[in-house]
């Protein structure tokens, strides 16, 4: 399996979080949130179609509200595929970070 | 009701530029605009969704610039390796089209040239000079005249060349050109000064202006102003100003220009006014919004008002008197711009060969290609990519071309110069169409070479292509056609120059070597020895390499003084103006020159020193051909009452281009104004020539020490007289030879490819039985029709056209049917010996060998 990118595992876990809610609007508000950074919209959505491609989320079209000019949101929902992949790429960040406090502890100390 | 949408004009943005309509980059957008214009106003979420336009841009300019440089950098690298790989048929096209490209610069640069002259002078549009219809010099009076008589011409000068030389000390001055003018030429002209120097400087006599050229030869860095020069050292003129050198692209160059004032005590009061000889460049400026068409319908008047009897004037622009052609006795070898053109025309054609070549060579080689514009069809290449494609890579050839042909074009420019004697340049820097040629010559070149191939490629079916296949039908006949277009040029240009060798050659025999023996022409410019020359005669003659000399007011090749003749009994619609000169005795033994009837001058006859005259046919012919012989003819200005002693044959005592004048020849005479000696001919040895040389020099040393001794030979001066042919001949040699170069690089290219494409059907053929020669003459067949097609086009098109051309001659030679014979036969022959090659090989090689490529 490839390896998610930074950008791709953050709106993962964004899906992930906001459920039922998952749209463009809130997905971008709660980036902005958790990392602070603003993502364009452009950038999002291109991530999302990469990330649809390759089947780890699924799109579904709501109803049409009037606040949105009377278009209908897109919603996001992980796959199975998605699950797994954000599994596989917490367990190699645990891998990644294991010991990490304990190493810079460790070097305070030892000065 | 407050707007609760975004502005409209942003989303309309806004919505072009998202690009799937499937995305809710619309809807979220509108969303958000709402949440921030519930929280922060309606200033802040305008903002806000404007910008929200430029939030892609970055994204897309990166997507784009860098496909399309990825794109870029593969179709340049498919490009050169093509170029690497097909080294032959790179060269071919790569050459031709520099060949093409440096000769069409040239051109264009000598056109240019050509154009550029006088347009220095301030008022260049508004000068004109007065010329009658076979002169370029007028009378006297005339400059006068034309400011009296019209009040649109707002001053009027003239100009005059006099024979002479100027002396500062006793150092002779080296290669001089003097003039003298009226001080209203410095006014109607803008010669720029150098310093010390006003407009009225020519209104006194014996004041001469200079050119920086003399004065810092002479002077070095001493203010040449109040200096002296003597002039034929009998008047001394004082240096009134120093001009800048006068540009190599002006009509009128000088190193003097003495006062018109002076000559009155140097020739005589009458000689600079009336209206008798024609001596004088005439120029005037018009006023402004004045019409010359209207000025010269009034020329009339001027008949009228001073009794004049033949007034052809015509007038001449100043910046086309250079491109006018050439007239009679004027100041510089001019252009006939109509021959440059010529040049011009053929070397455009030059380069269309070079770029049919490339297009019959790059479709040609399409089998090459085809999988891999297939391959591009197939991963998404659009119809545009491909043209693209193909119009950049004859562009980038061409760009090639261009750079080596600059580099060839500065290599060649001084053997050029020297051959046209012009001083070409090319000032990328500095001239600004010479930049634009840079670029655009490339440009033109590559579209047009480039387009054909380019949207043949396009056109191909992917499926065929990749299949390495191409559809059979329609694209032999294209190519057919242009090489057929190709031979028409060939053949054409080979007839063309083949009867341009024809009439020079005639030119050539006509007017020049039926004397044998090498003739110098001396000058008699010293006024003792025009007076006396006899003794001067025999010391030379005394020299045993000096066979015979004859002295005459004109050279015999350009008779052109001449007045009214009549005779008794004559009718007044009769009249006609008869040439004439004076000679010595033996003037016709020495020319060869054959009697009609009656006999040559005597020293038997004491009256022929007097009044006896010779007529040519064409002279006798008009006055009436019965009983010339003792007839008496009256010149107006040369012979009273002179009977008619003997007729000459005719001969051309003009250059070929005029018709057979009527002619009078008398004995010389000691006074009168047209029958002093000017001229000394003599024969000589031609193995002897430099002794004989060497004794001219000393014994004019004897006669005239202070006189420059000044001789010429006659052929020399003869061929002057068809300089301009000569040349526009040799160009035309030149440029057919290069042409057919071409021509052959094409069919070159062309013939491996015929070879490559029909190895199969070639060994198919052999098995069966088929033989080399039998093979050989298949594929020559196509060939010749090519060229007996091509042949039939090009004959009466070059017929007419030489037609044309030979009128400017009055004496011309037949247009023969060899020319064109030998130049079908010759491209034949070229042809057939370039396809040759290939074609024997691939007819000869091993059928084992050639089916075995499958």
């Amino acid at each position: 399996m490839k390896e998610l990118t930074k950008a791709e595992e953050t709106l993962l876990l964004a899906i992930l979080r906001l459920k039922d809610n998952a749209y463009g609007v809130a997905i971008k508000q709660h980036i902005q949130k958790t990392t602070g950074k603003a993502l364009p919209y452009g950038t999002l959505y291109f991530i999302l179609e990469q990330l649809a491609k390759k089947g780890y989320v699924k799109r579904f079209t709501g109803e049409p509200k009037p606040e949105r000019g009377g278009r209908s949101r897109i919603y996001y929902t992980l796959t199975s595929e998605g699950n797994l992949a954000l599994k596989h790429a917490y367990k190699m960040q645990q891998k990644i970070w294991n010991g990490y406090t304990e190493l810079t502890y460790g070097e305070k100390t030892g000065r | 009701m407050r707007r609760t949408k975004p502005p409209k004009f942003a989303a309309r943005i806004l919505s072009l530029l998202s690009s799937s309509k499937k995305t809710g980059v619309l809807g979220d957008t509108e969303e958000e605009y709402r949440m921030i214009l519930s929280e922060r106003g309606r200033f802040k979420a305008d903002i806000w969704y404007i910008l929200q336009i430029f939030q892609p841009l970055p994204f897309f300019i990166r997507s784009t610039v860098y496909w399309s440089y990825e794109m870029f950098k593969n179709y340049l690298k498919i490009a050169l390796r093509n170029l690497k790989r097909h080294k032959g048929y790179s060269f071919i096209n790569i050459a031709g089209l520099v060949v093409g490209m440096t000769v069409c610069l040239f051109l264009i640069q000598l056109i240019r040239y050509e154009l550029s002259y006088d347009g220095f002078h301030k008022d260049a549009d508004r000068i004109y000079r007065i010329v009658d219809r076979s002169s370029s010099r007028t009378q006297a009076s005339l400059s006068k005249a034309l400011v009296d008589t019209f009040p649109e011409v707002e001053q009027a000068g003239r100009v005059m060349f006099f024979e002479g030389f100027m002396r500062i000390e006793d150092v002779l001055i080296q290669n001089q050109r003097i003039y003298f003018a009226d001080p209203e030429i410095m006014e109607i002209f803008s010669f720029p000064p150098e310093h010390g120097y006003d407009r009225e400087a020519l209104s006194e006599p014996f004041a001469v202006l200079i050119t920086r050229r003399v004065a810092s030869q002479y002077f070095g860095t001493d203010d040449p102003v109040g200096k002296t020069f003597s002039f034929v050292n009998r008047v001394d003129f004082h240096v009134k100003g120093v001009l800048k050198d006068i540009p190599e692209n002006a009509h009128f160059r000088f190193d003097f220009v003495a006062s018109m004032s002076t000559l009155k005590s140097i020739i005589g009061q009458d000689f600079l006014t009336g209206w008798g000889s024609r001596e004088f460049f005439t120029y005037f400026r018009l006023a402004e919004n004045a019409e010359p068409g209207a000025l010269a319908n009034k020329f009339d008047v001027l008949k009228e008002k001073y009794g004049l009897e033949r007034p052809e004037y015509r007038l001449q622009s100043l910046e086309r008197i250079h491109v006018g052609g050439n007239l009679q006795a004027d100041m510089d070898m001019n252009t006939d711009i109509k021959y440059v053109t010529i040049l011009g025309v053929i070397s455009v054609f030059i380069l269309l060969m070079a770029c049919l070549n490339y297009i019959n060579l790059s479709t040609a080689q399409a089998s090459k290609r085809l999988k891999e514009i297939g391959l591009r069809k197939v991963l998404g290449s659009t119809r545009g990519n491909i043209i693209r494609q193909f119009l950049g890579e004859a562009l980038l050839t061409a760009m090639l071309a261009m750079g080596l042909s600059i580099s060839i074009f500065f290599l060649l420019l001084p053997v050029m110069n020297q051959f046209w004697n012009r001083s070409l340049s090319f000032n990328i820097f500095q001239d600004p169409v010479a930049t634009f040629l840079l670029f655009c010559v490339p440009l033109v070149v590559g579209c047009a070479a480039g387009f054909f191939p380019a949207f043949y490629f396009s056109n191909l079916s992917p499926v065929m292509s990749v299949r390495g296949k191409m559809k059979r039908q329609g694209k032999g006949h294209l190519r057919s056609g242009l090489i057929v277009f190709q031979f028409v040029i060939t053949v054409f240009l080979l007839i063309g120059s083949l009867i341009v060798d024809d009439q020079l050659q005639y030119l050539k025999e006509e007017s020049s070597n039926a004397y044998g023996e090498p003739i110098v022409m001396i000058t008699l410019n010293d006024q003792r020895i025009r007076r006396n020359h006899d003794p001067f005669k025999d010391k030379l003659l005394q020299h045993p390499a000096i066979l015979e000399a004859t002295a005459s007011f004109n050279l015999p090749y350009m008779i052109t003084t001449g007045s009214w003749c009549s005779w008794p009994g004559q009718m007044e619609e009769e009249r006609f103006v008869i040439r004439h000169s004076c000679v010595e005795h033996n003037f016709i033994d020495f020319y060869q020159i054959g009697l009609v009837e009656g006999r040559n001058f005597s020293k038997e006859f004491s009256t022929d020193e007097t009044n006896a005259v010779l007529v040519n046919e064409t002279a006798a012919c008009l006055i009436g051909r019965e009983g010339m012989v003792g007839r008496t003819v009256i010149s107006s200005s040369l012979f009273q009452n002179a009977t008619v002693v003997g007729i000459l044959e005719d001969f051309h005592f003009k250059p070929l281009h005029q018709r057979i004048e009527p002619l009078a020849l008398t004995l010389l005479k000691d006074e009168g104004h047209f029958a002093g000696v000017n001229y000394l001919a003599i024969k000589i040895d031609p193995n002897l020539i430099p002794e004989v040389l060497a004794h001219i020099e000393e014994t004019w040393q004897d006669f005239a020490p202070e006189y420059p001794l000044a001789y010429n030979f006659m052929d020399d001066r003869i061929e002057a007289l068809y300089r301009q042919e000569i040349k526009v001949g040799e160009g035309i040699r030149m440029l057919t030879v290069i042409e057919i170069f071409l021509a052959c690089l094409g069919l070159f290219g062309l013939s491996l490819f015929t070879a490559e494409q029909k190895t199969k059907e070639i060994g198919v053929r052999k098995v069966l039985g088929a033989s080399s020669h039998g093979l050989v003459f298949m594929l020559f067949r196509e060939l010749i029709r090519w060229i007996v097609f091509a042949s039939l086009i090009a004959f009466p098109v070059a017929w007419y056209v030489m037609h044309i051309w030979l009128q400017n001659f009055e004496y011309r030679t037949e247009i023969g049917w060899t020319s064109f014979a030998v130049s079908t036969l010759m491209v034949l022959l070229v042809s057939m010996l370039t396809m040759g090659y290939h074609l024997v090989r691939a007819s000869r090689a091993n059928p084992v060998e050639t089916l075995r490529y499958e």
